[in-house]
């Protein structure tokens, strides 16, 4: 992994942050409960917050960050320039949201909905820039797969501190069933690309012998699992853990997936 | 290798390489003479040298792929870049990396199969073989074609100059038919073993 790849990591993972806090959001807007408008503010707000963080992040990985403000010069092909539209339309409408709720105190579902909605379409654009058949291993549904695993993870994660004490059950349940399926994910995808041609195998060979590999399926799946079966209940701590072991997985997702220049002159 | 076999459109006109790996001797001069025209920094090869390995040819070091830029029918890059910094033009479909516009994202270079478009960490930018443009439209030939000692390297009209047995994409070159790169090899010869009578058993 190149250097200039580490503020992608942040913006990968902060962004999917930003989108699984909206998601967390959803639940909530479809109950009837009493300060339901404050929640959601909290949980918005936070969202927006770790957007704007996410894109602050990102033009650390420009050598030239003044040129941004052009990124949207190639919406017709490029799935960069889709993606900045697209986080640009989830953070409208999140914003949207702070509005109504601000305003008018109750939330509005659609309104919600929409959010989630541009904010799944905007993990999907972010997706997409890495599925390409230079990456044989990604050029697939599993880079989408893998960013959807990360909001459904960081977005009850971290919404369940802001949430109040009947929501939590609902989050938490959420989360461990999207730790159960990311594990599984994360797990099968090795095992996948080793069926595959020379580049996947080489990738799949890679991921399953990398320390950090073992080091992030227990201390991002197994351990948090652990934590709330034990203890019913989602320390901040663990919040930030899951985090740092996503923020893993993503270093992993940038520095261990073979390139297909990487195979020129040898066999299939 | 006719334009229909590769699905390329006969009616561009597209100019690209021809590798005669048979007569490539992997000495890197066209890496040099590239390096000399373009004067890149230390960590930018827009040309490089690939050997073969064993499973494909039985001798080591023996045949060599020299590659730049494939200059695409359908480049990744072009498609990858957010702020249209690549063109491709219409006179002879090189592909054309405009330096001004470029931000230094990285998406072409993680576009491209085969790592032509490379990180200038002086100029913070993406930068790629172009076919040397500005020699070719001086009448002149790309600086790796003229410097090449036994000619295996040379510029080619693909549908219209390509040799009968070169092909599009031989074994070891990472075959990306949507992209329809525009580049040809002449695929090395196996040498002929002499047997010496008097060693054997």
């Amino acid at each position: 992994m190149r250097d200039k790849e580490l503020p992608l990591v942040g913006f990968t993972v902060l962004s999917q942050l930003s989108v699984g806090l909206c998601l967390a959001a959803v639940p909530l807007a479809l109950t009837d409960m009493p300060h339901a408008g404050i929640r959601l503010f909290n949980l918005f707000g936070a969202s927006l917050g770790t957007l704007a963080l996410a894109m602050l992040v990102s033009l650390a990985h420009l050598g030239r960050p003044l040129g941004s403000v052009r990124t949207l010069a190639n919406l017709k092909t490029s799935w960069l320039s889709r993606e900045i539209a697209a986080f640009g339309g989830f953070g409208l409408l999140v914003m949207l949201n702070l509005a109504l709720i601000q305003t008018g105190g109750a939330p509005w579902p659609l309104c919600i909905l929409a959010a989630a909605v541009m904010g799944m379409a905007a993990l999907y654009a972010s997706a997409r820039i890495y599925a390409t058949p230079s990456y044989p291993a990604l050029d697939n549904a599993l880079p989408f797969a893998f960013f959807l695993a990360s909001a459904l993870v960081l977005g009850p994660a971290f919404a369940t501190p802001l949430a109040g004490p009947a929501d939590r059950r609902v989050l938490i349940v959420w989360l461990c069933t999207a730790l159960t399926g990311g594990g599984i994910l994360h797990l099968a995808a090795p095992l996948y690309w080793l069926r595959g041609g020379r580049s996947m195998r080489l990738t799949g060979r890679d991921m399953l012998r990398a320390p950090l590999f073992r080091l992030r399926m227990a201390v991002g799946f197994a351990l948090p699992l652990i934590v709330l079966a034990a203890s019913g209940s989602m320390p901040l701590w663990l919040a930030v853990l899951l985090l740092a072991a996503e923020g893993a997985g993503r270093v992993l997702f940038f520095s261990h997936v073979g390139h297909t220049a990487e195979t020129i002159g040898q066999a299939e | 290798m006719t334009a229909a076999q590769t699905n390329r459109n006969p009616n561009r006109r597209q100019l690209g390489f021809l590798i005669d790996t048979h007569r490539c001797i992997g000495c890197g001069t066209c890496a040099m003479a590239c390096k000399n025209q373009h004067q890149q920094p230390s960590t930018v090869l827009w040309r490089r040298l690939y050997d073969l390995k064993e499973a494909l040819h039985p001798f080591r070091n023996r045949v060599f792929f020299s590659l730049a830029c494939n200059h695409c029918e359908h480049p990744a890059c072009l498609a990858a870049c957010p702020v249209k910094a690549y063109r491709k033009r219409e006179s002879d479909g090189i592909v054309v990396h405009t330096q001004e516009k470029c931000i230094g994202c990285g998406n072409c270079i993680r576009a491209c199969p085969w790592g032509a478009p490379q990180y200038n960490p002086e100029l913070k930018q993406a930068e790629k073989c172009s076919l040397c443009w500005q020699r070719l439209d001086a009448g002149l030939e790309p600086a790796c074609v003229q410097a090449c000692p036994v000619r295996a390297l040379q510029v080619i009209e693909i549908g219209a100059d390509e040799p009968d047995d070169s092909l599009p994409w031989p074994p070891g070159f990472p075959a990306m038919q949507a992209l329809n790169p525009s580049v040809r090899f002449r695929t090395a010869e196996l040498p002929v073993v002499i047997k010496d009578e008097g060693h054997e058993g």
